[in-house]
Order: structure tokens, then C-alpha cells, then sequence
């Protein structure tokens, strides 16, 4: 079996099968990633198809193979804050209203849950969501995020905690509280 | 419901959130496949492995900027030497030639006598007069957000543009990648025309924006570049044309845009003036 090292070095000398190899596997979590950062399945797999092609061309000049897959959500990373930069200046989708609190008691539906996630997602600008998805759903420890968003770790882990009592809200059903949370405005405290 | 009990919840629900959708794999593989990839000493770092040294590494963020910034300094007054001429020059309000020296393509052209228009450089692949404010966005791309009416100047050695169901690659002819376009759910490209440009066959048509509801598709190129350099992003501005050249290594792109059609059937004659005096300075 080819580790991944010997496939980075592949293809930084252009091998584009060993690239193939590797954006085939990285996809998978690249995509699903994208899409909770940028909230539009178009946007994220532009956003996806910008960073496998800029890690395609600049692949020479990454000097530890062993850092590709942070390297790569970088890109990624970047490319999506990119899109939904493109996305707000055109004002094509805009997300608008308060979240739409269920009762307490439906959310005993898995369905119901993801749903809330999703508007409470979409109330975070999209470095917050970035964040949350790659400390979260990646599995970064925060040090690492904030270097990868190139922001202080103090600032990551203040970002992170108001995101998070906003997310914890919704997602428990504390209804009244991240109601009164969004209408002060749109984020915790 | 705790912290610790909440953050493996949380990637549960996000997990099922993101769903799984990446059948579009092999398209960005074709893409990647027709990329040139950057050689390694195109990279700074490659060559100057000093700016990342564990003491750099490990100095606080302030110094590294300042030394950041002492070598900024550096490079520009060596710049300053070594540069022939200044920067490049703004469009008088004359008949006088105006050489576009960093386009991948040098061009010079003549503006018409007392216009306003400005001249931006957005890279190597793009290059644009507008009256008016306008907006780039470096390693991105550019958009005229609020121009009266201008000009854009680009180059492609690849492109896409949006279509319901993801991006997709248009063939690289100057019909095809009009003919192609009408593919883009929020576009409406008219019927096409031959004419010349820079000395060269042409194609040209009408183009105007559709309101497509509920679409998630945008009217605007992403233009690969020649060798190295960002993918650039062409947002188009309605109404306008487009007129398409073949070159060696790609196309060359004119779009011509007014704010409003009474304001477009104004401004024709004059962007066409000012076309039509585009004389390349290299074979393109």
C-alpha cells in the first residue's frame, strides 16, 4: 500500500494519477466540510474545485508532504470564505429573519434537530462557521485552527465560545433563550 | 445538555447536515489534468528557507511583521533600481497611445478625447476601463459594481462558467464558448457575429441578464490562466457584448457593458472606437 507521503511527492514532481489518488480521498471530506462553511452546495463545490486546482498547481512548492491535508483544508478553507464573499457582494441568496424556534418537545426528531443546526449554522458569519466546522467537524485542536485562519488563538477561543452558546441553544431547545439571544443580535454573548 | 456531551453531538448533526455529494470529482480531475503546475523555484520559500527557521518561528508576531516589513523595504528600493520607467501610466484624457505593458498580451490603444475612463491591471489575465468606481479582488477575480460603463480586457487559457448542476468547462473556440454559454441559467447570450479584434477574427453577441429564480448559478467566467497565477473570476455586467478571439494558448475576451440599454447604444460606438485602436505589441 502507497502512503500518502510517497503520493505527495509523486505528485509534486506531476504525477497526476498519484493527485488523483489523493484529491479522490480528500474529496470526501473536503466536500461535506465546504458545504457546512459556505451553506450553498454550488458555491461549495466551486469552492472545492478552486482549492484541489490551486493545490494541484502549487503542490512544488509545499515543503513538508506531511502537511498536505492541513495544507489542503487551507486552501479549501479559504476558497469557501472566498465564495461567500462573492455570494454577499451579489446579494443573490440573503439570509434573512430570526431562527424559527419549534417547541421544546419536537425535538425529539433527529430531522428537527439538523434543521435547527442548519439556521443556527447560517446565523454565523462564515469565519465563525469556518471555525466551528474545522475545530468541530474536522477534528483541529483550536491552536491549529487559528493558525490555519490565521487569526490569535485568544481570539479563536472567544469567536469559538460565542458560537458555540448559539449553537448549544438552538440545538438543546433552549427556544426563549437563543430566541431572545438572536433578536438582541444575532450572536450570544 | 454539557459541553462534553453537546461537541460529539454536534459533529453527529453536522455530519448528516453536510450529506455526501462528490460526484463531481472526475470533472475537477479533468481540470486539474489540463493545469500547469507552478515549478518549485516559483516559490519564495523553496529559496529562501531562512524566512522559515524555528527562530522565526518562534518570534512573537510583532517582529516577524517587522522584519516582515524591513524586507519589504528592501526588495522596493531595489525595485526602484532596477525598474525601467514608473508605474503604469493612467489613461490620459487625449488621443495619445496607452500601452497595457502587464497584460499577457501587451497592447497599446488610444482612448476616446475627453473620456473619463480609468485603467486597472486586475493581473496578468485581465485588464479593465471603467468610469466609475469599480471593484477587484485580488487572487479572485473583478466586478463592476457600480460602473457607469467600461471595457474589460481578459484572457483564458481555460474556462467555466455555471450551469444548473455545477460548473462547467466551455470548449475553447470563440463560437463554442459563446454558443456554450447559453448553457448559464441566468445569462442570455444573442445571436452571434463575426468581427475582428486586434487584427484578428472574431466572434461577437449581445449578452443580458436572465432572472433565474431559486438559481443557483451566477453570470459570470472563471478564466484559467496561462501557466501559473489564480484562476480569475469575470463577473459580467448587463447589458453588454462579448467579443472572442482565438490566440496561441487560449482566447481573448472583450466585454463591453453600460448601465442601461439607452446608456449601452451611447457608449458603443465610442468602446468600439477605442477596441478597434487596439494594436498587440507581441504576436498574440
Amino acid at each position: 500500500m502507497v502512503d500518502q507521503r510517497s503520493l505527495v511527492q509523486r505528485a509534486q514532481k506531476g504525477d497526476h494519477d498519484a493527485f488523483a489518488t489523493l484529491a479522490r480521498a480528500a474529496v470526501t471530506r473536503l466536500g461535506p466540510a465546504a458545504r457546512l462553511i459556505v451553506r450553498d452546495p454550488e458555491l461549495a463545490r466551486d469552492a472545492v474545485q478552486e482549492a484541489l486546482v490551486s493545490a494541484w498547481r502549487d503542490l512544488p512548492g509545499l515543503r513538508d508532504p506531511d502537511r498536505f491535508d492541513a495544507w489542503l483544508y487551507r486552501l479549501t478553507v479559504n476558497a469557501c470564505l472566498a465564495a461567500a464573499r462573492s455570494r454577499r457582494r451579489r446579494a443573490i441568496e440573503v439570509d434573512v429573519g430570526v431562527i424559527e424556534l419549534r417547541e421544546a418537545g419536537d425535538f425529539a426528531s433527529a430531522v428537527a434537530d439538523r434543521d435547527q443546526l442548519d439556521r443556527a449554522l447560517r446565523q454565523l458569519e462564515p469565519q465563525r462557521r469556518a471555525l466551528v466546522v474545522m475545530h468541530f467537524y474536522l477534528g483541529f485542536p483550536l491552536p491549529e485552527v487559528a493558525k490555519q485562519l490565521r487569526i490569535p488563538l485568544g481570539t479563536a477561543k472567544s469567536r469559538l465560545n460565542r458560537s458555540m452558546a448559539l449553537l448549544r441553544l438552538v440545538v438543546n431547545g433552549d427556544a426563549d433563550a437563543a430566541a431572545a439571544r438572536v433578536m438582541e443580535g444575532g450572536e450570544p454573548a | 445538555m454539557t459541553e462534553d456531551r453537546f461537541a460529539p453531538r454536534l459533529h453527529d448533526l453536522m455530519r448528516e447536515l453536510a450529506g455526501n455529494d462528490e460526484l463531481y470529482i472526475e470533472d475537477v480531475l479533468a481540470r486539474t489534468a489540463r493545469t500547469r503546475q507552478r515549478p518549485a523555484w516559483a516559490f519564495v520559500s523553496r529559496w529562501m528557507p531562512t524566512l522559515d527557521t524555528p527562530l522565526v518561528r518562534t518570534m512573537p508576531a510583532g517582529r516577524v511583521l517587522l522584519v516582515a516589513a524591513l524586507m519589504a523595504m528592501l526588495v522596493m528600493l531595489l525595485a526602484t533600481f532596477a525598474l525601467v520607467g514608473g508605474p503604469e501610466p493612467r489613461p490620459p484624457t487625449s488621443v495619445a497611445p496607452v500601452i497595457a505593458e502587464r497584460f499577457v498580451m501587451p497592447f497599446e490603444y488610444t482612448i476616446p478625447q475627453g473620456s473619463e475612463l480609468a485603467a486597472t491591471t486586475v493581473s496578468p489575465q485581465m485588464y479593465a476601463l471603467t468610469e466609475g468606481s469599480s471593484t477587484t479582488y485580488p487572487g479572485f477575480g473583478y466586478e463592476p459594481v457600480s460602473n457607469l460603463r467600461g471595457i474589460t480586457i481578459a484572457f483564458a487559457a481555460g474556462a467555466s462558467t455555471h450551469r444548473a448542476g455545477g460548473r462547467a468547462d466551455l470548449r475553447l473556440r470563440p463560437d463554442t464558448l459563446l454558443e456554450d454559454l447559453r448553457g448559464n441559467p441566468t445569462l442570455a447570450v444573442g445571436p452571434l457575429s463575426g468581427t475582428t479584434f486586434g487584427g484578428l477574427a472574431a466572434v461577437r453577441s449581445d449578452v443580458a441578464a436572465v432572472a433565474a429564480s431559486g438559481s443557483a448559478s451566477y453570470p459570470d467566467l472563471h478564466l484559467d490562466p496561462l501557466a501559473s497565477g489564480d484562476t480569475a473570476l469575470l463577473a459580467l455586467a448587463f447589458p453588454g457584448t462579448l467579443t472572442v478571439a482565438q490566440v496561441d494558448g487560449g482566447l481573448l475576451i472583450v466585454h463591453v457593458w453600460a448601465a442601461d440599454a439607452e446608456e449601452l447604444e451611447a457608449w458603443l460606438p465610442l468602446a468600439e472606437g477605442l477596441v478597434s485602436s487596439i494594436r498587440f505589441l507581441e504576436e498574440p
